[in-house]
């Protein structure tokens, strides 16, 4: 007692030593505090945004020329023109595979499956009767060029998505300007749909209702290296029919393209996408589909192969299937040119006139439902999700479709994509790698969410928490190492005069320590408070300035999503949690303060002793028996 | 009574070139109730002695033996917490310390409570022929008198039986260190203290009941 006391006297007795080292100490354990604790959240933020944000790359072969295409249209009597891109030889997406791309998925070229309905509902019920396509029999009332409605009596239904309950139709080959000239006395095998009439202007729906020519049987398979295989079929409309047509190859072809609209009318299959990661799709990259029940693939079910399946709200609803129901799937072929949004332009039959047979039939389980909310994806629409659009991982699919691949093309950023490493240097990595690749007619563009511009903000911040960290060490070791100085080392005399008086050496290390702990205690809390309030202050004031893009931004949306769900629980539980008030993590961490604040205090110690035990190892006499007196 | 008694005493320190033999077989007896001095030349070994009396340090060879006990068996902070005591040239005060917390700290130390300490200290200070006032007062407020009369209060604080003199007077002027010395003198018969000066002074010497001279380590009696 009586050694803390006279040590306190000292310290009362010395207050400009002691508070110049009091705030000295504690303005150095504030900045360790900050730099610690600025450092720690930079990190925790760096950590946090790397789960919530990925980085993907979409793939694009550029077209050879972009060509006008003319278009007659019978309605207007004159063309139309399109923009019609033209490709040169494709470029397999197996370039993409070079040396030290480092992908944490793909890259992949998708396709997208056909399935057969089975015995699904894939049309609300208002949406009945959209669209007719007929496969049929039939001669004109008279000689006639159909370059505008003629009349034609239906002799034979060969196919029809409904019953057709008149006997003469239109037709009118609308994108022909100069058609062939069709007789009476001659019966056609002629493939139509619905959707055009030439009075429509005029007397609205009294106007006359008229069929068009849609393609007749062709192929556009493929084979597994994306190779159109040869086919005799023209995918011509029309044909004159002959006694014993359909005995020979072109009326085999025909009825087969009758029997493929039959398992599966015009639009009534549903196309299953298959991927290595749902991130890899645009829609969900950005957040516009989300999981609304049940949960996302996991990396398991990637990676072994799991029969499950995502499935859109709207198709589920219609079809009564929840999560965790069983799904048939009955894949026939494959198409890598486009999306299931896209897609449509593979022929119905095999390069050989045939129906594609299933090749992979399974039950798949259904462990989420997706639902897709207001479009944020910009630019081609083949990134929006068709509405029956399902989603299983592409290992699931145990069967080769290499004789199933009923389309191939160019890659399209939404058919090619990968994923790598989150931020600038993996982006900058890849590019300078893929540019050594010299293809220089692949577009690759990168979409990361706006982690590049967060990762530099938190970066930088980083950089100034380690420079403050840094700072705050130097500045605390010098000033720890002086006032142990003044403190201990220049108290050599009181030391010994102590020994000489009959303090033990124990005793003389408490008196003189307990005061500069004290000291250090004291400001080392205070630095510490200090410090981490500094750090909140620091990181509130980013979060308020730093602002980035929703656009192609998972992340936003994922940080919005989070937002909500910590609202909709503060709605419910009345208390406030931290994703609702920041976009960063602002909270400090006071373990971190604490291990800055302690470690400055057990240096200080460190210090202390190692000076106290010098003055001790002195001999006495040798301190005292000077003429200059002691402290 | 012999107090102390120093038995071919050698000591021998290292420094960083070379050993030095600072005393070469030292034996002496020291009584209580008597002032002794010693004197010699700087370097003579005279304060080598004094930190092995006030057992600061362990003689390299003989013994030295206090009330007949040997001082290397002894707790040697507990000797100089009660028995010995030194007392130094630059007088040694605690700066931060008043006299009378200077006066008290050996006292605290043995563990007496500080009200008593505080009044002990007093009455010690007042023995010294200091007025109250100084009480109060910080070692720099001081004279160099006054300073050694209370570094003289804070040995006898000790109630110890031998008081070590480092050149008490050494920074004294003449008045003061008559004064001084008459303290020493009056602690020996009076208080029966073992009284031991280190002096280059000869009318401190001469005050003492018996001198001894040291040099070159060695130690022998020197007459009157």
């Amino acid at each position: 007692m009586t050694t803390i006391r006279n040590s306190l006297i000292r310290l009362v007795r010395t207050p400009v030593k002691t508070v110049l080292f009091f705030l000295l100490l504690g303005f150095t354990v504030a900045l360790v505090c900050a730099g610690g604790n600025l450092w720690k959240l930079c990190g925790d933020n760096l950590e946090r945004f790397e789960t919530i944000f990925t980085t993907i790359g979409t793939v694009e072969q550029r077209p050879e020329r972009v060509e006008q295409e003319a278009v007659w249209q019978a309605d207007e009597n004159d063309y139309r023109y399109y923009n019609s891109r033209v490709y040169g030889e494709t470029v397999s997406a197996d370039v993409l595979d070079f040396e030290g791309a480092g992908y944490l998925s793909g890259p992949e070229q998708r396709a997208y499956y056909e399935a057969l309905p089975q015995d699904y509902e894939m049309k609300e019920e208002y949406e009945a009767g959209m669209t007719q396509a007929m496969i049929i029999e039939a001669s004109p009332l008279e000689d006639c060029i159909p370059a505008g409605p003629v009349e034609i009596e239906v002799k034979r239904v060969l196919y029809s998505t409904y019953p057709i309950n008149v006997p003469n139709i239109y037709l009118c080959d609308h994108n022909t300007e100069h058609p062939q000239m069709l007789y009476a006395d001659k019966t056609y095998l002629m493939a139509l749909v619905d959707g055009w009439t030439h009075e429509w202007k005029e007397k609205g729906t009294g106007a006359i209702f008229e069929y068009s020519p849609m393609n007749g049987p062709y192929s556009t398979q493929t084979d597994a290296h994306g190779n159109r295989l040869p086919t005799d079929m023209t995918g011509d409309w029309i044909v004159e029919l002959a006694p014993g047509f359909y005995e020979s190859k072109e009326g085999q072809d025909w009825l087969k393209l009758c029997e493929d609209f039959e398992l599966r009318g015009m639009y009534e299959s549903f196309p299953v996408t298959a991927t290595q990661n749902l991130n890899l799709i645009m829609s969900f990259y950005t957040g516009e589909a989300y999981i609304a029940d049940g949960e996302t693939f996991s990396e398991e079910d990637y990676a072994q192969g799991n029969k499950v399946c995502l499935v859109p709200e709207r198709f589920a609803k219609r079809n009564r299937l929840k999560v965790g129901d069983s799904l048939h799937l009955a894949l026939r072929y494959a198409n890598y040119a486009q999306s299931a949004n896209r897609g449509g332009g593979e022929g119905r039959l095999t390069a050989e006139g045939e129906v594609y047979e299933v090749f992979e039939d399974s039950e798949y389980e259904i462990k989420g439902i997706y639902a897709v909310g207001v479009a944020s994806t910009e630019g081609d629409w083949g990134y929006m999700l068709e509405r029956n659009e399902v989603f299983i991982p592409t290992s699931s699919i145990q069967n080769s479709n290499e004789n199933h691949i009923a389309a191939y093309g160019p890659m399209k950023g939404y058919t090619t994509a990968f994923q790598i490493p989150n931020g600038s240097e993996s982006i900058e990595n890849y590019r300078t790698l893929w540019e050594a690749q010299g293809i220089d007619n692949v577009e690759i563009t990168f979409y990361d969410g706006g982690y590049t511009k967060l990762e530099g903000g938190l970066k930088n911040m980083r950089n100034m928490a380690l420079l403050l960290l840094a700072t705050g060490i130097v500045s605390a070791v010098c000033i720890v190492i002086f006032f142990c100085y003044l403190f201990i080392a220049k108290q050599k005399k009181r030391t010994a005069i102590e020994r000489s008086l009959g303090m033990t050496k124990g005793q003389c290390l408490s008196s003189l320590l307990i005061g500069i702990l004290l000291i250090a205690l004291a400001g080392s809390a205070a630095g510490a408070f200090a410090g981490q309030a500094f750090a909140e202050r620091a990181v509130a004031g980013i979060e308020q300035t730093e602002t980035f893009s929703t656009l192609f931004s998972n992340g936003a949306v994922q940080l919005d999503r989070e937002r909500k769900e910590a609202e909709q629980k503060n709605d419910d539980s009345g208390r406030e949690t931290e994703a609702a008030e920041n976009v960063y993590l602002t909270d400090t961490d006071w373990r971190m303060s604490v291990v800055c604040g302690g470690g400055v205090f057990l240096f200080t110690l460190m210090v202390a002793v190692t000076g106290i035990c010098g003055n001790l190892r002195r001999e006495p006499m040798e301190l005292l028996a000077t003429a200059e007196s002691g402290q | 009574m012999e107090t102390v008694r120093v038995e071919h005493v050698d000591y021998t320190y290292r420094t960083k070139y070379q050993s030095v033999e600072a005393l070469k077989d030292v034996s002496c007896s020291f009584e209580d109730g008597t002032m002794y001095a010693i004197v010699g030349k700087s370097g003579s070994g005279k304060s080598t002695l004094l930190s092995l009396l006030a057992g600061l340090d362990l003689p390299t060879k003989g013994s030295i033996y206090v009330e007949g006990e040997d001082l290397k068996k002894m707790d040697r902070d507990s000797y100089r917490r009660n028995t010995a005591c030194v007392v130094y040239q630059a007088f040694h005060l605690f700066p931060l310390l008043t006299a009378q917390e200077n006066v008290m700290y050996p006292m605290e130390l043995k563990g007496m409570k500080r009200k008593q300490a505080a009044v002990r200290a007093k009455e010690l200070i007042s023995q010294m022929g200091l007025p109250e006032k100084i009480c109060r007062q910080f070692p720099k407020m001081m004279s160099g008198g006054e300073q050694q009369r209370v570094a003289i209060a804070r040995a006898l604080a000790v109630e110890g039986k031998i008081l070590l003199a480092d050149e008490p007077t050494g920074n004294l002027d003449s008045e003061n260190e008559r004064r001084i010395v008459e303290i020493l003198y009056k602690i020996a018969h009076e208080a029966e203290y073992t009284v031991i000066v280190i002096t280059h002074n000869e009318k401190v010497a001469e005050a003492a009941d018996h001198r001894y001279q040291m040099e070159d380590g060695r130690l022998s009696v020197l007459e009157a």
